[in-house]
C-alpha cells in the first residue's frame, strides 16, 4: 500500500523548498529589503556550516569567527591591492580558509572546551595579526573599502548560491560515508576506530570542509557591504550567532539550523527595533529560555515529540 | 609458525608514562593464547597495540611474518584481524543491523559482500537477525556482546582479539560466551583472550602470557602452568582482591 501521509508530507516539502527558492531568486526584483534578505542567507550559510562541525563531530569552535574574518580579507585585499576581479578574489577566500583550517588542524588533537579555548585563542591572534600588517597591505584599523567593487545583486545571487550548495553539503553529507562516520566518532569514537574508521582523517575533512564556507561567507559579505575592518570581520558576534542560530533550531539536522537562523534572525531583528538600549540583554535572555525549554532545538525537539516527522525534517 | 607476534614493545598513551615496558607475545595459529594479570598490567594496552589503536614506541610486531608495526586499525582488518574492546563498544542508537553494518567498514560501497556477510553472521545468531531492526541498546547484556563478537566476524578474521568478553556478564551467559570462543576455536580461528576470570581463562586456552606491571612476568601452556600457578599469581591475586 503506498503510504499517502509520507507523500504527501514529501510534497509539501517539496512545494516549500521550490517557493521559497523561487521567492528567494526574485527578491532583488520585489519591493523588499534584499539586504534583509541577504543577511538572512548568510546566517542560514553560516549556521549551517557550523552545524558541519559541531553538530557532526562536537568540536566547539569558539573562534569559527576567523575563517569568516580571514575570507573578507583575503577577498578585499586580493581585489582592491592585487587587481584580482572580485568572484576570483572570492574562490581564493575559501582556499586561504581550508590552508588556515589546515594550520589550526593540530588543535583537532584537544577535546572539549579546550579545544574551544584554543580555537578562539587563534581566531584572537590571526584579528591581531591582520590588524597590525601594515597598512598599505591591509588597511590597519581603518580596513578596506571595496565600493568600487559594489554589485549588490551580484553578491545576492553569490550568497543564495553558497546558501543553496552548503544546505546541499549538509544534506549529502548526513546521508554519506562520512557523515556516518562522523556521527559514530561523536558518539564513541574508540568503537569507531575500532570498526576501522580514519578517526583523525574524518575529523580533518569535517574541519575542513566547516572552514571552506565560511571564508567564502565573509568574502561575499565584504563585496556585499563594500566594507571591511578587523573590528567587525573579526567579531565575536559572528560566532556567538552562529552558534545560537544552529542550538536553536537543532544540532545533527539539516532543517534546525535553517529554522534556527531564520527564526532567531528574525527575532534579533524584531528585538532591534523594539528595544534599542536593551537589545542585547533581551536576546541574551530569549536564548537561555529556549536552551533551558528546548535544550535539542527546535527541529530537535519537534522530531523527538514526533518521531515520525524525523524523515521529513533531518 | 607465529600469527602474530610482538617483540619487545613499549607503548605510552601520553608522554613518556609507559604502560608496555618491553613486551613480548607470540600468538601460535590456530591456538587460544590467554593474556592474565592483575589490574592496570596493560592487558588492554597490549591488545590495543596489536590492533593498530596505539603505536609502539619501540619494538616491532609481526603479522604472518610481515611487519605491521605502525600499520593502521583498517589495513588490519583487511588482513584478517578482529577486536572486541573492554568497554562496551555497540551503538545504541543504532539498530542490530546497523550495528553489523559498521563491522563491515572496510568493505567500503560493496554492497553485496555487506549483505553476504551479513547472512553469514545472522546465521550462526539467530538472535541477532530476529532483533536487527531494533536499537542496540535495547538488547540485554549479553545481546550485546553477541552484537559485538558478530560484528567483529562480519569481516572473516584469522585471529580475533577478545578483551575480557565475559566482564560484566551474568555467569550463566559467560559460559555461553566461551562456549561460544571455543567454537570458533575448534573451526580454527586463533583467538587472544584478555580474562580476569583466571580458571576459565586456564580452560580454554593453549597457551598462557601473565602480564605484570607491562611486561612479561610468565608463559607457558597450560602444562607448564599446572603446578606452579598459583605461586605465579598469588601475590597479584591478593593485591587483586583487596
Ligand atoms: N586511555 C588511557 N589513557 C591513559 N592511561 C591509560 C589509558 N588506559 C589505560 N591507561 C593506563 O595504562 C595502564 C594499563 O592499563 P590497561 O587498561 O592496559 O590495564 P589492564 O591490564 O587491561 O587492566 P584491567 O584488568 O583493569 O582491564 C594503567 O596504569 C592505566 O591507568
Ligand atoms: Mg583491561
Amino acid at each position: 500500500m503506498i503510504d499517502y501521509v509520507a507523500k504527501g508530507r514529501m510534497l509539501i516539502i517539496w512545494v516549500v523548498l521550490v517557493a521559497a527558492i523561487v521567492y528567494l531568486g526574485a527578491v532583488p526584483f520585489l519591493p523588499v529589503s534584499s539586504a534583509f534578505i541577504f543577511y538572512m542567507m548568510f546566517w542560514i550559510t553560516m549556521a549551517s556550516s557550523f552545524n558541519i562541525i559541531y553538530g557532526f563531530t562536537g568540536y566547539l569552535p569558539f573562534g569559527y569567527v576567523a575563517f569568516y574574518g580571514l575570507g573578507t580579507y583575503v577577498t578585499a585585499v586580493f581585489w582592491s591591492r592585487l587587481g584580482f576581479p572580485i568572484p576570483a578574489a572570492i574562490l581564493i577566500a575559501g582556499g586561504a580558509g581550508v590552508l588556515l583550517s589546515l594550520i589550526f588542524a593540530p588543535t583537532l588533537r584537544l577535546r572539549g572546551i579546550y579545544f574551544a579555548i584554543v580555537n578562539f585563542s587563534c581566531a584572537m591572534a590571526l584579528r591581531i595579526l591582520i590588524a597590525n600588517l601594515p597598512e598599505k597591505w591591509a588597511g590597519g584599523s581603518f580596513g578596506i573599502t571595496l565600493s568600487a567593487a559594489y554589485k549588490p545583486r551580484f553578491s545576492y545571487y553569490c550568497m543564495f548560491i553558497l546558501m543553496i550548495v552548503t544546505i546541499f553539503i549538509v544534506w549529502k553529507l548526513s546521508i554519506s560515508r562520512l557523515g556516518i562516520a562522523l556521527r559514530c566518532i561523536r558518539d564513541d569514537y574508540e568503537a569507531a576506530e575500532a570498526m576501522g574508521i580514519d578517526v583523525s582523517m574524518c575529523r580533518l575533512k569535517a574541519w575542513m570542509l566547516a572552514a571552506l564556507i565560511p571564508s567564502i561567507a565573509g568574502g561575499i559579505e565584504a563585496w556585499h557591504t563594500a566594507i571591511i575592518d578587523p573590528d567587525t570581520s573579526f567579531s565575536m558576534m559572528i560566532t556567538t550567532k552562529s552558534i545560537v542560530y544552529a542550538m536553536f533550531g537543532g544540532l545533527g539536522t539539516i532543517t534546525g539550523p535553517i529554522v534556527g537562523a531564520v527564526f532567531m534572525y528574525i527575532l534579533d531583528d524584531l528585538i532591534w527595533a523594539r528595544f534599542p538600549i536593551l537589545n542585547l540583554m533581551v536576546l541574551g535572555i530569549f536564548i537561555v529560555a529556549l536552551v533551558l525549554f528546548f535544550p535539542r532545538g527546535i527541529v530537535g525537539s519537534i522530531t523527538r515529540w514526533k518521531p515520525t516527522l524525523r524523515a521529513v525534517l533531518a | 609458525m607465529a600469527l602474530l607476534e610482538a617483540r619487545g614493545i613499549d607503548v605510552s598513551y601520553y608522554g613518556d608514562i609507559i604502560v608496555l615496558n618491553d613486551a613480548s607475545i607470540f600468538i601460535e595459529e590456530g591456538q587460544v593464547t590467554a593474556i592474565i594479570g592483575p589490574n592496570g598490567a596493560g592487558k588492554s594496552t597490549l591488545l590495543k597495540a596489536l590492533y593498530g589503536l596505539l603505536k609502539p614506541k619501540k619494538g616491532e610486531i609481526f603479522y604472518r611474518n610481515e611487519n605491521i608495526t605502525g600499520a593502521r586499525t583498517y589495513e588490519l582488518i583487511g588482513k584478517g584481524m578482529a577486536y572486541i574492546p573492554q568497554a562496551r563498544s555497540v551503538f545504541p542508537d543504532l539498530t542490530v543491523e546497523e550495528n553489523l553494518k559498521l563491522g563491515a567498514w572496510i568493505f567500503k560501497r560493496d554492497r553485496s559482500r555487506v549483505s553476504h556477510a551479513l547472512e553469514v553472521v545472522y546465521k550462526r545468531f539467530p538472535v541477532l537477525a530476529s532483533k536487527r531492526n531494533d536499537k542496540a541498546g535495547m538488547l540485554s547484556g549479553g545481546q550485546q556482546k553477541m552484537l559485538e563478537i558478530g560484528r567483529g566476524l562480519i569481516t572473516e578474521p584469522k585471529v580475533y582479539l577478545l578483551d575480557e568478553p565475559t566482564a560484566t556478564l551474568a555467569p550463566i551467559i559467560a559460559r555461553e560466551i566461551y562456549s561460544f570462543v571455543a567454537d570458533l576455536r575448534d573451526e580454527g580461528m586463533t583467538v587472544v583472550l584478555v580474562d580476569q576470570n583466571i580458571r576459565q581463562a586456564f580452560e580454554m586456552s593453549d597457551y598462557i602470557y601473565v602480564l605484570e606491571l607491562g611486561t612479561n612476568k610468565a608463559s607457558g601452556s597450560r602444562k607448564d602452568f599446572a603446578g606452579g600457578l598459583k605461586g605465579i599469581i598469588q601475590d597479584w591475586l591478593d593485591y587483586d582482591t583487596v
